[in-house]
């Protein structure tokens, strides 16, 4: 196989680079080997904590200014980067109805996690979205929808979470509802129930349901775990008009409806773009830049610029081998957990901290890179692959952690979209 | 005034209070944690019949095989057979002289062994060959010299501390988890006569006063023992074990370490467990660490024997604080395994009793033995039945999955395990679905708990948090270590006990961060990914802890 550009991985990292080399008028491969880390991602877009009210950009900047975050390696292009990723993600996943920032001047949406607590993300697809609790009316009572099984359980600590961050000027409260009343129902799980509303003359079922319920608890706006998992645009209006309020709905945590529906809109921009998308395993080749292995098949892929967009330790990317040894899996390139190259499991606090909330430097490991996103080699040089400049994005790329407000598929999506020019570039 | 206070909840200390309320005193019941929160909790899990005993005490074995049989007979549902293979290794596939003695003195060993297992219903021992060892398991290192099988029983260590705290409260004993020492209140001639107690939890203070006050703090011993100005003299020492991800074998295999030393694989529940170490310990035990090297003298000892352990996933590491009798001179692994029991008069605590030392095999006898103690110094106390009358739940045959699954319309993985759990106990549980149908739901897929089987152990079996239910139900416990149950487990929590949202996720921090630690000396490529996921899931997705 033939093309300018080889991009490894299919998650928001790779769809990116692979959108926008393509865009630039590339010939691109994606290769990808499964499902990855976007797929199980909540819905949110985050590109950077801020506080209410402060610019994404302001955020940004901040992350910049930590050593090692990939942030801090573009310099004064951060700001164009993040305004040219914001565009690329609302261009290419319109049909998520993806909303909230437009370019870096605006802030993040507040969002309602699967805990009940205040999520900021600066994009979101169209249902969540639209349920930014800062832009709740002052008195609004928001019901959130408890249907069945632990999921009505979690309903009510959600409502719990809420109504307590959003009082006194406005309010939240558990519905029960009377959809799923059979002894069976209580084992349906989040991805069922969205499968199942998908089907004909459920979802309007449900929002009748809904209506009663809201009518009942005197809510004016209601939260739903779900919508559906095909079409969340036209299913967020038929469920609002059924039920007779506006309806959105929740953060998904794995395994996650929206994260679901995020991987096959990505996929499907990809097709429409025209990018050759390829299942298989990624390595290095010593004929070609990269050979793809698919059950017994082994296939060369010359190109003339490789994105590593791989994921981190949950989409592969990274390998920690038996010995503590750090690499990328394609090419076996060096990564690094701060200073080191080995994860030793030492009782140390600088890789691990005492409590799985902390910020433990183990989990940000990944691929250095320099200001054009160039991997780099053990010598802090360019890495090459069969000549070939390898670019890196997203996860794979070392020194940002999303549970620690670093950004997550924000900082993939922006690394990627750069690395995916940059290699564009590199292969004229 | 109390007959007696028993201070400590493991296995000593719950069963101490359980065959005393038994025999009729008047018993409360104290641990500054939770039931089984130390070593009573940090073992390998196994009801054995003392097989080690037959080299220098013959009347031990036969003590261990009878109470043995005795647990088989309170607690029939928390009891499983694990079937034990004994591999002897050789070099290049040539038994020599010394490979060939080594199991023909194993082979006479494990006869004499075999007069013991009647008493505890165990099967008889074979001499397998090569071929026979790999019939039964596959996975085993090539070219053996051959094997020894023998019988033996694994359990549950939490829910047995639990049930034996739940019955001394059937007889009327007083419980109080979560509930600290924080001095001994003295009578004439220096008379221990009760304790100052502060709940850990709410801060509250009280006094409560007793005939006799029973040490049963492992590990802490000595600390309990020096508020009443006695030297209570242990040499601690720490064991590690690590639990896999699946069950390897069907069998346990018992293997030699690089030092000579034995080192189990043990199929335990729906996990495996490798252990133990057996190092001296000078560190407080409220603070035990696992080192990686620990972890890799397990892992080295367990793949000689059985390689197909390194394409499991190491789940986690742990470490308890064995209370060994005082000694000096011998190694570690050479200290006696035997109890004693302390009756402090003389060292001028009258009042004051300790237990020290023992195994989780013997507790029950353990307990009557300490309990008859009591009873001599008060003067009174009925004759002990504690190998007679039930543990709760092991009262009647417990319901088949069958017909729970049925009954109760849930998953059947969960009846099976809620079953085992709670035994007959189980249709109490399970009736609980009928106040909402949302009970019914899994809380904790991968180990199969029940919402409602949480319900029941907040209600009725002194759980005051995650950490408590994960004691109680295996919640947490599976594979994905939290990841899956800590946030509906919080859920529960919160209408269970009325709870704030900020008290609940609290609570869903801790029962994560309580699994990061022994994650943490294991962090591998899987569990780096899990940890990614769990992360995703709590801190980025759930923003646990608020807006960065």
């Amino acid at each position: 196989m033939n093309a300018d550009v080889a991009v490894v991985g299919g998650g928001m990292a790779g769809a990116c680079a692979a959108l926008a080399a393509s865009k630039a008028g590339a010939r691109v491969i994606e290769i990808s080997r499964a499902p990855g880390a976007t797929a199980v991602s909540s819905g949110a877009i985050d590109f950077a904590a801020t506080s209410s009210g402060e610019s994404l950009r302001a955020g940004a900047e901040r992350l910049a200014l930590r050593p090692g975050h990939p942030y801090s390696l573009l310099g004064k292009d951060l700001g164009a980067a993040l305004d040219g990723a914001l565009l690329l993600l609302r261009h290419s996943l319109s049909s998520l109805g993806l909303a909230g920032a437009r370019t870096g001047a605006d802030g993040n949406l507040w969002l309602a996690s699967p805990l009940g607590r205040q999520k900021a993300a600066a994009l979101a697809q169209g249902p969540i979205a639209a349920g930014d609790l800062h832009a709740l009316p002052a008195g609004a009572r928001l019901g959130v929808a408890a249907l069945c099984g632990g999921q009505a359980i979690e309903a009510r600590l959600i409502a719990s979470g809420l109504h307590q961050s959003l009082s006194p000027a406005s309010s939240a409260v558990a519905l029960d509802l009377d959809f799923y009343p059979a002894a069976a129902d209580a084992q349906r799980q989040l991805a069922e129930i969205a499968a199942d509303l998908d089907r004909p003359g459920r979802r309007s079922a449900f929002g009748e349901a809904l209506s009663r319920a809201a009518k009942r608890a005197g809510a004016t706006h209601i939260l739903v775990p779900t919508v559906g998992l095909a079409n969340p645009v036209a299913a967020q209006a038929e469920l609002g008009s059924a039920a007779g309020l506006p309806v959105f709905e929740l953060l998904g945590a794995p395994p996650s409806v929206p994260g679901l529906r995020l991987q096959r809109a990505l996929e499907a921009a990809l097709e429409a773009a025209g990018v050759i998308r390829v299942r298989g395993i990624a390595e290095r080749s010593l004929s070609a830049q990269l050979q793809i292995i698919r059950g017994g098949e082994c296939e060369q892929v010359s190109c003339k610029a490789v994105v590593l967009a791989s994921g981190r330790f949950l989409g592969g990317g990274i390998r920690c081998a038996p010995d503590g040894t750090l690499g990328d899996s394609a090419l076996g390139l060096p990564a690094w957990a701060g200073a080191r190259r080995r994860i030793v499991s030492l009782m140390n606090e600088e890789l691990a901290g005492q409590r799985a909330g902390d910020r433990h430097l183990a989990l940000e490991a990944g691929l250095r890179a320099d200001s054009r996103l160039r991997a780099l080699d053990e010598d802090g040089r360019p890495a090459t692959a069969n000549g070939a400049p390898v670019f890196a994005a997203g996860a794979a790329l070392g020194g940002y952690d999303p549970a620690r407000g670093d950004g997550g598929l924000g900082v993939a999506a922006l690394t990627g979209r750069l690395a995916g020019l940059f290699a564009a570039e590199a292969a004229r | 005034m109390l007959d007696l206070l028993v201070i400590g909840g493991g296995v000593n200390g719950t069963g101490i209070a359980r065959d005393a309320a038994m025999r009729g005193l008047s018993v409360m019941l104290i641990e500054k944690k939770d039931f089984a929160a130390g070593a009573s909790g940090a073992n390998s899990g196994m009801i054995h019949g003392g097989a080690r005993y037959l080299l220098t005490d013959r009347d031990l074995t036969r003590i261990a095989c009878i109470d043995s049989g005795y647990i088989q007979r309170i607690a029939p549902h928390l009891l499983f057979r694990i079937p034990f293979l004994f591999p002897v290794l050789t070099k290049n596939g040539h038994a020599t002289l010394a490979d060939r003695a080594y199991l023909y003195s194993a082979e006479c060993y494990f006869a004499e062994y075999d007069r013991f297992q009647p008493l505890k219903n165990g099967k008889q021992s074979a001499l397998l060959n090569d071929k026979e060892m790999h019939d039964l398991e596959p996975g085993l290192a090539k070219d053996l010299a051959g094997g020894l099988s023998t019988d033996e029983y694994g359990i549950d260590p939490f829910r047995l501390c639990t049930l034996n705290a739940r019955s001394a409260a059937e007889h009327g004993a007083e419980i109080a988890n979560h509930t600290e020492v924080t001095h001994l209140l003295r009578g004439d001639g220096g008379r221990v006569e009760g304790a100052g107690l502060r709940h850990a939890l709410t801060g509250e203070r009280r006094e409560v006063r007793a005939r006799a006050v029973f040490n049963a703090c492992g590990a802490w011993g000595p600390k309990i023992a020096a508020l009443a100005g006695v030297e209570l003299k242990l040499r601690p020492a720490k064991g590690v074990h690590v639990t896999l991800d699946r069950r390897l074998s069907n069998y346990g295999v018992s293997t030699r370490s690089v030092d000579g030393r034995d080192v189990f694989i043990l199929p335990h529940e729906d996990s495996t467990i490798i252990g133990t170490t057996d190092d001296d310990y000078y560190g407080d035990p409220d603070d035990v660490a696992v080192h990686d090297d620990e972890v890799k003298y397990l892992l080295q000892s367990a793949e000689a024997y059985f390689p197909a352990v390194r394409e499991a996933r190491v789940l986690r590491a742990w470490a308890g604080v064995r209370p060994t009798l005082y000694e000096y001179g011998p190694l570690e692994d050479k200290l006696s395994r035997d109890h004693v029991i302390h009756d402090h008069a003389e060292a001028g605590a009258p009042g004051l009793f300790s237990i020290v030392g023992g195994k989780l095999a013997s507790f029950r006898l353990m307990s009557e033995e300490a309990v008859d103690a009591v009873c001599r110094a008060l003067g009174k106390g009925a004759p002990c039945t504690t190998h007679t009358l039930p543990l709760p739940g092991g009262e009647a045959t417990a319901p088949g999955v069958d017909a729970l699954t049925r009954e109760h319309q849930v998953p059947p993985f969960a009846a099976a395990r809620l079953s085992y759990r709670h035994g007959s106990e189980a249709p109490r549980v399970l009736a609980l679905c009928a106040e909402r149908q949302e009970l019914r739901a899994q809380a904790c897929p991968c180990e199969g708990v029940l919402f409602a089987e949480l319900a029941f152990a907040l209600r009725s079996e002194f759980a005051e948090g995650l950490l408590d239910l994960r004691r109680r139900c295996r919640l947490g416990m599976g594979i994905c270590q939290g990841a899956r149950c800590a946030g509906p487990a919080a859920a529960l929590y919160q209408e269970e006990r009325k709870a704030t949202a900020d008290e609940a996720l609290a609570q869903a921090e801790a029962l994560l961060d309580e699994r990061w630690k022994g994650h943490r000396p294991v962090l591998g490529n899987d569990a780096l990914a899990q940890a990614e996921l769990t992360r995703g899931t709590y801190f980025t997705t759930g923003a646990l802890r608020g807006a960065p």
